[in-house]
């Protein structure tokens, strides 16, 4: 950090207490050491000028958040920007995910919740086979074949399971007639 | 049956005589047979053409539903 800022008109707003730099926080009016002042990286010193001290910028900040005229403005861009919305949020949350935060986040979760997991993936992996999703159906072509199943097209896919459907309709009938003779 | 979307429709009638039993389940079985040697056909041609990577429309598979 560069000495000038503190020399010249801006030299009221620092002193150094017990050896350590603070600042003038513009909104509580008190001396707060410089690690908790606000960043401002464009702003003369590094730090921001105004209502510089940390608490003091997130109290403002809450209050902005949570005026009715700023909610109203929010919704309303947000409904009409639905699109802009989705694929914001779809990106914070791949970056959640691929972060060291997100990644522990989800470790401490799965260490907790592994029993959860593992049952939600059986039942989820159940309905997929009872329903005969697209993903299964895909699954089922992919079978012995280069392709990948997301390589077929939905038409083939929905014939797919068609036939499965059907096949399963006369697995059920044999079973019912093999059931009967015996 | 000129492409696969009609299949669909076709076996998906098959089904519901099966269920009504307007048809035997050997008729039924024969045509689920045909239905499956008609998919792997397509499924074939479709790996093909993916090994010689090439990307022709095969006419079975791309078919504009009418809404």
């Amino acid at each position: 950090m560069s000495v000038i800022g503190r020399v010249g008109r801006h030299e009221h707003l620092y002193k150094v207490i017990d050896g350590e730099e603070h600042k003038l926080c513009a909104l509580c009016k008190q001396f707060v050491v410089l690690a908790n002042c606000a960043l401002g990286k464009v702003r003369f010193g590094g730090r921001r000028s105004y209502g510089n001290c940390k608490p003091c910028v997130s109290k403002k900040r809450k209050i902005y958040r949570q005026a009715p005229r700023h909610n109203e403005v929010k919704r309303a861009w947000e409904a009409a920007n639905r699109d802009k919305v989705r694929v914001g949020n779809k990106i914070a949350t791949a970056k959640y995910f691929c972060s060291e935060k997100g990644k522990a986040t989800r470790a401490k979760y799965m260490a907790v919740h592994a029993d959860k997991k593992r049952e939600y993936d059986r039942r989820y992996s159940k309905e997929k086979v009872k329903n005969i999703s697209d993903a299964y159906a895909r699954q089922m072509l992919a079978d012995y074949s280069p392709l990948k199943g997301s390589q077929f097209p939905q038409e083939i896919v929905n014939a797919k399971r068609e036939l499965m459907k059907l096949r399963r309709e006369l697995k059920g009938d044999q079973y019912e007639r093999r059931s009967r003779t015996t | 049956m000129k492409d696969v979307v009609e299949l669909r429709k076709y076996l998906s009638e098959v089904f519901d005589e099966l269920r009504s039993g307007s048809i035997s389940a050997n008729e039924a079985s024969e045509l689920a047979n045909i239905a499956g040697k008609m998919i792997n056909s397509a499924k074939v041609q479709m790996e093909y053409h993916a090994l010689r990577k090439d990307e022709p429309k095969i006419k079975f598979l791309h078919v504009q539903e009418k809404v």
